[in-house]
């Protein structure tokens, strides 16, 4: 049924998170469906708690999920491992390992020889642009330069699809600019398929092929907007009025969704 | 003058302790020398060293130092060793901490150390009870160290390890050890004074050799001044200790302050 075109299925996501005192549960997915094409550059925003990162987690085979279907390369993703590759929002690296040995970490896992490894890091130290970094510790490094490492320790398993929740969020508005647009470059060079999670607009579109945009939970899918802007993308794009139509565009589809999350919290907290 | 002023704040916390203690030794001499002059109640520190001099020639002081020392390593060891592996066993089996927690709450709140005449007539005034009573100093601190540095481990490290495939062995030797060792080193250097004081309280209530013993039988002998050596001899030792468990902690994890 699958197209050989599609890298990654999602076919009717369901997921609750029963909490384990009450009987309560929080359901988090009503029915989520998604194609994600190969060297795919994909976006996903939506409200605050709406379930951006479970999605992600669950892609990855993080945590299970209740009941639909997720394929990658036509196969059931049922646990994590090297064909996926996840960059995370904040700090994840081993403060006590290396730049050099943070980045082999994948690799390590899988068994490969730990010389081996190191001579493969190099390049995508490189790529990261962090030559000469390789001995540094995570706390001698900027965020956006632990962000690289992070990146670079996601790439070097060579995934199908690389997960990325939030991973600039923590930067200063200059830096993340900077990273956005060093990300292009180096999507660019591997074309991997990736599903990038973001809160910000004009980083989504500047970034993606399709921005997909949640509901508030329990989220579905409320929009998906196709981003044509010609690559290679400068940052000057941003500027343009074809850009600023698109953010407009999404930015209405995301208000009345936040703002209908921000009516439920303050319920809930009333409660 | 301004290179002594120079070296001086390049060194300031190092020189500052330094010349207090030294202008602390001056003083007690003093204090001892011209006004209180009775070996009975204060003895100071030229004394003292001469006091030294005098065991150390005889002989004395080797043989008290190696005999507590044995005690000491011996169930510093022991404790270490039971420590970790109670802190793990804990830490890891909610079963085994139900179990154990309260005997363990129990004997850590409990003066144990009050007991020593129990062990003594137990196990006897040979090595056997100072062992028990060092032991018994040393577990604890190390066991609730190491409990916590496991129990405590970041659990985004643990999930970014698990996100790249790793399994529950490889996660708790790659995240679980490192990221509890620095607590570990907390506990070994904790536990340090407390299997000293273990090892001289055991040798007050029964023993032949030792600075415990040295200190006891001196004072009841009014030999003020060898007591003294036996307290300078304890606090060198366990200053050198602690510092040096100190060190080790810097170099085997630098990373741990920082960390966020
Ligand atoms: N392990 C868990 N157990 C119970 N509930 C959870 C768990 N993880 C997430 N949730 C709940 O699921 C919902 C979605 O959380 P999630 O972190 O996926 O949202 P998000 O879209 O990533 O939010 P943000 O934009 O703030 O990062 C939230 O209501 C959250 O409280
Ligand atoms: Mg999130």
């Amino acid at each position: 049924m699958e197209t050989p075109a599609s890298k990654l299925v999602v076919r009717n996501l369901r997921k609750a998170f029963r909490s384990q005192r009450s009987e309560e549960s929080v359901q988090v997915f009503e029915d989520i469906s998604l194609e994600v094409h190969p060297s795919e550059f994909i976006s996903l925003v939506g409200p605050s708690g709406c379930g951006k990162t479970t999605f992600l987690r669950i892609l990855d085979g993080l945590i299970s999920h209740d009941d639909g279907e997720i394929l990658l390369d036509g196969k059931t993703v049922i646990k994590p491992g090297p064909d996926k590759g996840f960059v995370f929002q904040d700090s994840s690296l081993l403060p006590w390992r290396t730049v050099m040995d943070n980045v082999i970490l994948g690799l390590e896992l899988q068994g490969v020889d730990t010389r081996e490894a190191r001579r493969k890091a190099g390049g995508y130290i490189s790529l990261v642009g962090l030559a000469g970094f390789e001995n540094h510790y995570p706390h001698e490094l900027s965020g956006g330069m632990q962000q690289r490492v992070n990146l670079a320790r996601a790439l070097i398993v060579d995934p199908q699809v690389l997960l990325m929740d939030e991973p600039f969020a923590s930067l200063d508005a200059q830096t993340r600019e900077i990273m956005q647009a060093e990300l292009l470059k180096m999507w660019n060079q591997t074309r991997k398929t990736v599903i990038f999670v973001t809160h910000q607009i004009e980083e989504a579109i500047f970034l993606s092929d399709r921005v997909v945009v949640f509901s508030a939970r329990p989220a579905t899918i409320r929009e998906i907007v196709k981003v044509s802007i010609p690559r290679p993308r400068s940052l000057s794009v941003k500027r343009t009025k074809e850009f600023l139509d698109l953010a407009d565009r999404v930015w209405s589809i995301i208000q009345d969704e936040v703002l209908k999350s921000m009516g439920r919290e303050r319920e809930e907290g009333m409660r | 003058m301004g290179w002594l002023r120079q070296i001086y704040r390049a060194n300031e916390k190092k020189v500052d302790a330094v010349a207090s203690v030294i202008l602390g030794i001056v003083a007690w001499d003093i204090v001892d020398g011209l006004f209180i002059d009775n070996p009975l109640i204060l003895v100071g520190p030229s004394r003292i060293a001469e006091a030294f001099m005098n065991l150390l020639a005889r002989g004395e002081i080797a043989r008290h130092v190696y005999a507590t020392f044995v005690e000491f390593i011996l169930g510093y060891l022991v404790g270490v060793v039971i420590g970790i592996g109670l802190g793990v066993l804990m830490a890891l089996s909610r079963t085994a901490k139900d179990i154990l927690n309260p005997w363990v709450t129990i004997s850590y709140n409990a003066p144990i150390i009050l007991l020593a005449p129990l062990f003594i007539t137990a196990l006897g005034v040979g090595i056997a009870s100072k062992i028990a009573i060092v032991f018994i100093g040393a577990v604890f601190p190390v066991l609730f160290n190491t409990y916590t540095g496991i129990t405590t481990v970041d659990r985004r490290l643990v999930e970014a390890v698990r996100a790249f495939g790793g399994t529950g062995r490889q996660i708790f030797f790659k995240v679980t050890v490192p990221s509890a060792l620095p607590l570990l080193m907390t506990g070994l250097r904790l536990s340090v004074g407390r299997a000293i004081i273990g090892a001289i309280v055991s040798e007050f209530f029964g023993s032949r050799a030792g600075i415990g013993y040295l200190i006891s039988e001196a004072s009841e002998a009014f030999r003020t001044a060898d007591a003294f050596v036996g307290v300078v001899l304890l606090a060198i030792g366990g200053y050198t200790t602690f510092e040096l468990l100190k060190y080790a902690e810097r170099r085997i994890a630098p990373w741990y302050e920082y960390r966020v």
